[in-house]
């Protein structure tokens, strides 16, 4: 899949999870970027193209929907697809991330299977 | 809505199971067992329409086998300082959001504090609390609610 992926997350443990997760959707390694939070993102933004956003909303520094309204105030949300990986529930909290531009949501704790489906779903078509 | 201990062994199990691959089994806290002590403890609060407080304590090798089921590679591999408690903040992460999903979450607003390793946990009683035996090592969950906040 020639796709960069950028996995926002706060705990090391949870971004190598979800990394080998992404390696089985068929990324390879060097177009897997990590970010420790929404400003480390956002730095890793403004030096790689990525085309998908597998992001955390519970962080310190800048949590994840910070990222989102920062996204969207630079003007480049549509150009990216922004994926919630997340203990969020709160329909009110993902609809209103859904209407900043957030393309989908997946709750944790998740099946690996249903990352690599949503992965290959989002990314397929362009792939 | 009724919340348990039932309840909260539940949502243990079913996390567990999904993100570490670890079968974990409830055991009764008044019967002795050869539990190992915990190793360390971590807290997760919420705040808005339910207000409490979710910890969690495991012994080193449940820190360890967690963190191994995470990463799919041998606890012999895992530093219990390291990985063991990113595990363990991550699964209290997990647990607080679960917590508050089970109480209503899902269609009332409230925020999760970032989850933090603590060095005693609070002094109350618990609402709910689980010991749970994960192949012999040990993992206590328990509950603390708090006055929820009146809608305005």
């Amino acid at each position: 899949m020639n796709c960069n992926v950028l996995i926002v997350d706060d705990s090391p443990i949870l971004r190598t999870a979800i990394k080998k997760v992404v390696r089985l959707a068929g990324v390879p390694d060097d177009r897997i970027h990590e970010a420790g939070n929404g400003q480390e993102a956002l730095d890793v933004l403004e030096t790689i193209w990525v085309d998908l956003v597998l992001l955390d909303l519970n962080m310190p520094v800048m949590d994840g929907e910070q990222f989102v309204v920062e996204l969207q105030k630079r003007d480049v949300i549509s150009d990216v697809a922004v994926v919630i990986v997340s203990t969020e529930s709160n329909k009110e909290r993902l609809q209103r991330l859904r209407d900043l531009g957030v393309r989908s949501s997946l709750h944790k704790p998740f099946e690996p299977e249903d990352l690599c489906r949503l992965i290959t779903e989002i990314m397929g078509v362009a792939s | 809505m009724s919340f348990d201990n039932k309840s909260l062994q539940n949502l243990i199990m079913g996390a567990l199971e999904r993100i570490a691959f670890l079968v974990v089994e409830p055991t009764d806290p008044n019967v002795t067992n050869d539990l190992p002590p915990a190793y360390a403890s971590a807290k997760i609060d919420f705040d808005g329409f339910a207000m409490g407080t979710v910890v969690v304590s495991a012994s080193e090798g449940f820190l360890l086998e967690m963190a191994s089921g995470i990463l799919g590679v041998e606890p012999e591999d895992i530093s219990v300082e390291v990985e063991g408690l990113d595990a363990l903040r991550e699964i209290t992460n997990i647990l607080g959001g679960e917590v508050l999903r089970a109480l209503g979450g899902d269609d009332n607003p409230s925020r999760l504090s970032l989850p933090e390793v603590i060095n005693s946990a609070p002094s109350t009683w618990p609402t709910a609390s689980c010991l749970m035996d994960a192949m012999g090592e040990l993992l206590y969950v328990s509950w603390y609610s708090k006055a929820a906040k009146k809608a305005a």
